[in-house]
């Protein structure tokens, strides 16, 4: 009996942390690029009864053996629908891919492509982090030139006395494992892996940004099961509660 | 579980300062050359609950961790440069630029050069022209003084002024208006007045005539309207109201739970 307050417990716990997910999802319906967030359950393996036992008040809830645990939040990379804003410097993937992006607290990858220039030319998104080019290095356009265009493949050109020319090329690049990615916050991604070259479904679209990903039917279904499966549980731990007074409540007294 | 209430609070908060800008760019889409901002949102950081590798309670190392995002915040308000319709006047002191130019007027209270697009310039007493202003008007910079005879004005597309005066069948230059540009435009600091401030992001300006140096050429006897585009605004509108909306409902959910745990055995 026990055992299944624990089990019901853990139920509740998880149901809350799916919760803090979708809120978050819902909270970034506007996050430019925003890749919504999934928790994964998994059912923890189930006590043994016959085998002995592993102790029935662990420390940790998430050790405790039967019962539910997440095992993963997933972000769902699929692509997000694109939004026109018809400026210049903003720029959407259409396809996988991320912006190679620069900051004083080290390198990160965003989709991110609402993008400004610095006051010497150097362009940044609007976050502040330096967009690389595929050298590795800035991108600078000439600030007493003219206009910037951002072509598919991430070319940068500018009209210099009425000639186009290329002034770099923004690495476009793709981890080798999505599992690799951590998001950090500012619309940035870390990756604790390495990356390659985007491959040729990969193209960028000037004057269009990447809306949020967050589908707000989805999301409205998850927080309605998340808050009927909290429900539930938090039942089950009444009832059990009962069900233990109960029994102490007819338990002749010696 | 509180995660949850403070993280909808944040995208409450971003939506309905979304909302605020929104507001302010409905209610100047009549302003001379006022230039539509829109908020841009950003996740804000995240919690590391279980790390990558951990060990879960059967001893396996788990492959990727669980992080929980702790909501949204406002990135940057991002102001859009893009060209406003150009509305006929034939006044030939109402000037637009067509391209990314600005025109400099001198504000006298800081004694600081200001950057506009609003052309609807007028003399004031002493002949100079000044940027019209509800409460203060403040010279073009560098200034030119139209004679006090003067019959006519005309404004070329470089931006030279030239007044007829009686007596003479020729025009009279008096001066050249002086346009400046950004490489930055977006970081210019918005002062209201329909004026702009340099800023450290903005960078210095660039200065040149009408028609040099890709600043784009000045039409007389034009306004530029604002650039606010109502349907594109409306749409916002609509998605902050109901992204408002969606997280109020995350908040109530979280609400209930908290009410459901709080209530779950009573002494």
């Amino acid at each position: 009996m026990i055992n299944g307050l624990y089990l019901s417990a853990q139920g509740a716990h998880t149901q809350q942390i799916r919760l803090d997910v979708v809120s978050n999802n819902l909270a970034n319906a506007s996050s430019t690029g925003f890749k919504r967030d999934m928790t994964v359950f998994e059912s923890h393996l189930p006590f043994d009864f016959v085998e002995g036992n592993p102790s029935d008040t662990p420390e940790k809830l998430a050790n405790s053996w039967g019962g539910t645990t997440i095992a993963e939040i997933k972000t769902d990379y699929s692509q997000n629908p694109l939004q026109a804003t018809e400026g210049t410097l903003d720029v959407a993937f259409a396809g996988p891919g991320f912006f190679k992006v620069a900051t004083k607290a080290g390198k990160f990858l965003t989709r991110d492509g609402a993008l400004t220039l610095q006051q010497d030319g150097t362009l940044e998104t609007a976050g502040g982090a330096k967009v690389l080019s595929d050298e590795g290095g800035p991108i600078t356009v000439n600030p007493s030139e003219g206009e910037i265009f951002i072509g598919a493949e991430g070319i940068v050109s500018q009209e210099t006395e009425g000639d186009l020319e290329e002034v770099g090329r923004i690495a476009l690049v793709e981890p080798r494992s999505y599992e690799t990615l951590k998001k950090v916050g500012d619309n940035l991604y870390k990756n604790l892996g390495s990356e390659r070259p985007a491959g040729p479904e990969t193209s960028l679209k000037q004057g269009f940004l990447e809306a949020s990903g967050v589908k707000p039917v989805n999301e409205m279904v998850n927080l309605i099961e998340t808050s009927r499966a909290f429900e539930a549980n938090l039942n089950m731990i009444k009832f059990q509660d009962e069900a233990l007074g109960n029994l102490l409540s007819t338990v002749p007294r010696l | 579980m509180l995660r949850a209430l403070n993280s909808s609070a944040t995208g409450m908060q971003a939506q309905a300062f979304n909302l605020d800008v929104i507001a302010n760019n409905l209610a100047n889409a009549d302003t001379t050359a006022f230039k539509s901002s829109r908020a841009n949102f950003e996740d804000t950081y995240y919690e590391q609950v279980v790390l990558p590798g951990q060990q879960n309670g059967v001893g396996q190392r788990t492959a990727v961790g669980q992080a929980v995002g702790l909501g949204t915040r406002i990135q940057s308000t991002q102001l859009d440069f893009s060209q406003g319709a150009l509305q006929a006047t034939e006044r030939p002191l109402d000037l637009a630029i067509t391209g990314p130019g600005f025109f400099q007027v001198l504000d006298q209270n800081t004694n600081q050069i200001m950057y506009t697009r609003a052309g609807n310039i007028t003399k004031n007493v002493d002949g100079q022209l000044v940027m019209a202003s509800s409460d203060i008007g403040r010279p073009l910079d560098p200034s030119i003084t139209i004679p006090q005879d003067a019959t006519n004005i005309a404004i070329s597309s470089d931006g030279v002024v030239s007044v007829l005066q009686p007596g003479n069948p020729d025009l009279q230059q008096v001066g050249q208006l002086q346009l400046s540009r950004f490489i930055n435009p977006e970081g210019l600091v918005q002062v209201g007045d329909n004026l702009y401030q340099q800023s450290a992001a903005s960078g210095t300006p660039i200065v040149a005539f009408g028609g040099q140096d890709g600043m784009g050429v000045v039409r007389s006897g034009f306004l530029e309207k604002s650039n606010v585009e109502p349907v594109k605004q409306l749409v916002g509108l609509i998605r902050t109201q109901r992204a408002f909306e969606l997280a109020s409902q995350a908040i109530q959910v979280a609400d209930e739970q908290l009410s459901l745990v709080a209530n779950l055995r009573r002494f």
